[in-house]
C-alpha cells in the first residue's frame, strides 16, 4: 500500500466512523447526541454560532476564494 | 511593591478583568490563530474575515464579564419558519441559478471571491441576529458523547495536518501526502465540480443555519409588550 493510498484511508476510515456514529446516534435508545444536536448545542450562544458559521465561510473561501 | 505609574490595569481594573476575559477565550484565540496563519500564507480575504469574527467575539467575552450578556436569540422567519414547498423549491433554484453562475468563473479570482463573500457574509449576519427559524435549545449532551465526537473530529484535523506537515512545503502539495483541498483540486477543475461544490457547501451553510437555537419572533414581540 502507497502512502497516497493509506492517507485516502485514513480520511474514509475517519469520515466512516462518523457516519457510524451518525447512525448510532439515531437508534432511538441511544444515548450518544447526534451531530445536529451537538451543532445546535454549541450555537446556543453568540459566540459559538458565529463561529461555526464563521468555519462555514471559511471552507468557502478555502476552495474558491483569493 | 509599587505600582508603575503607566500601568493601564492598575488605573482602569475593568481593563484587566476585560483583557482577562479575552485571554482566556478559546474561541478567539482559534480564530486569532486561523487569521494569522491565512495572513502569512497571503491569504488576506480568510484573515480579514477571520479576525473580524474574533473581534466580535470578544467584544462579546468582555462585554460578558460585565454583566451584559448577549442579546437573545430571536428567529429571523415568522411562525414555525419552516418553507413551503414553493417557497423551498424557489430558493433551490435560486441556489442552482447562483452555483452554475459562479461555477463559471475560475477559482481563486476576484468574481468567485465575491460569489463566496455575499453568502458567508449574509449568513454571519443572521447569526449574529439570532437564528433562522424556532429552534429549541438542546439539553446539555452526555460527556461521554461529547468526547466521542471530539475524538473524530480531532483525529479528522490531525490526519489533514500530518498531510499537510508530510508535504515538501506548505505551498507545494504532495501526490503521496494528499491533502482534502488537494484531493478537491480535480473536482473543481471543471465546471460542473465546481458549481456542484458550490451547491453543496450552500444547502450546508442554510443546514447549519436552520441548526442555530432561537425563539419564536412572536413570543420574543409579547414578552415586550
Amino acid at each position: 500500500m502507497t502512502w497516497r493510498e493509506l492517507t485516502i484511508l485514513g480520511y474514509l476510515v475517519i469520515v466512516g466512523a462518523g457516519v457510524a456514529l451518525e447512525v448510532v446516534s439515531r437508534r432511538p435508545d441511544s444515548k450518544l447526541p447526534s451531530f445536529e444536536l451537538l451543532l445546535s448545542r454549541v450555537m446556543r450562544t453568540r459566540s459559538g454560532r458565529v463561529s461555526v458559521l464563521a468555519a462555514w465561510t471559511w471552507v468557502g473561501l478555502h476552495f474558491f476564494a483569493r | 511593591m509599587s505600582v508603575p505609574d503607566h500601568d493601564p490595569a492598575a488605573e482602569h481594573p475593568a481593563l484587566s478583568v476585560g483583557l482577562a476575559a479575552v485571554a482566556t477565550d478559546v474561541t478567539v484565540w482559534i480564530l486569532v490563530l486561523a487569521a494569522f496563519f491565512d495572513g502569512v500564507s497571503d491569504n488576506w480575504v480568510h484573515a480579514i474575515l477571520l479576525t473580524a469574527v474574533s473581534v466580535l467575539v470578544a467584544r462579546d467575552a468582555v462585554l460578558a464579564v460585565r454583566g451584559v450578556d448577549a442579546p437573545e436569540s430571536v428567529a429571523l422567519l415568522p411562525g414555525s419558519g419552516h418553507l413551503t414547498r414553493r417557497q423551498g423549491l424557489g430558493l433551490l433554484l435560486v441556489a442552482v441559478a447562483y452555483s452554475a453562475v459562479a461555477g463559471a468563473w475560475g477559482r481563486y479570482t476576484w468574481p468567485d471571491t465575491f460569489a463566496i463573500l455575499v453568502p458567508g457574509v449574509a449568513v454571519l449576519m443572521v447569526g449574529w441576529r439570532g437564528s433562522l427559524r424556532p429552534v429549541p435549545v438542546p439539553d446539555a449532551p452526555s460527556r461521554r458523547g461529547v468526547r466521542t465526537w471530539s475524538l473524530v473530529l480531532v483525529a479528522l484535523g490531525l490526519w489533514e495536518l500530518f498531510a499537510l506537515l508530510a508535504q515538501p512545503s506548505f505551498t507545494v502539495s504532495s501526490d503521496a501526502h494528499p491533502t482534502v483541498s488537494y484531493l478537491m483540486d480535480p473536482v473543481l477543475a471543471s465546471h460542473l465540480g465546481r458549481s456542484l461544490t458550490l451547491l453543496a457547501w450552500l444547502v450546508i451553510g442554510w443546514y447549519v443555519l436552520g441548526q442555530v437555537p432561537g425563539r419564536p419572533r412572536e413570543e420574543v414581540a409579547d414578552d415586550v409588550a
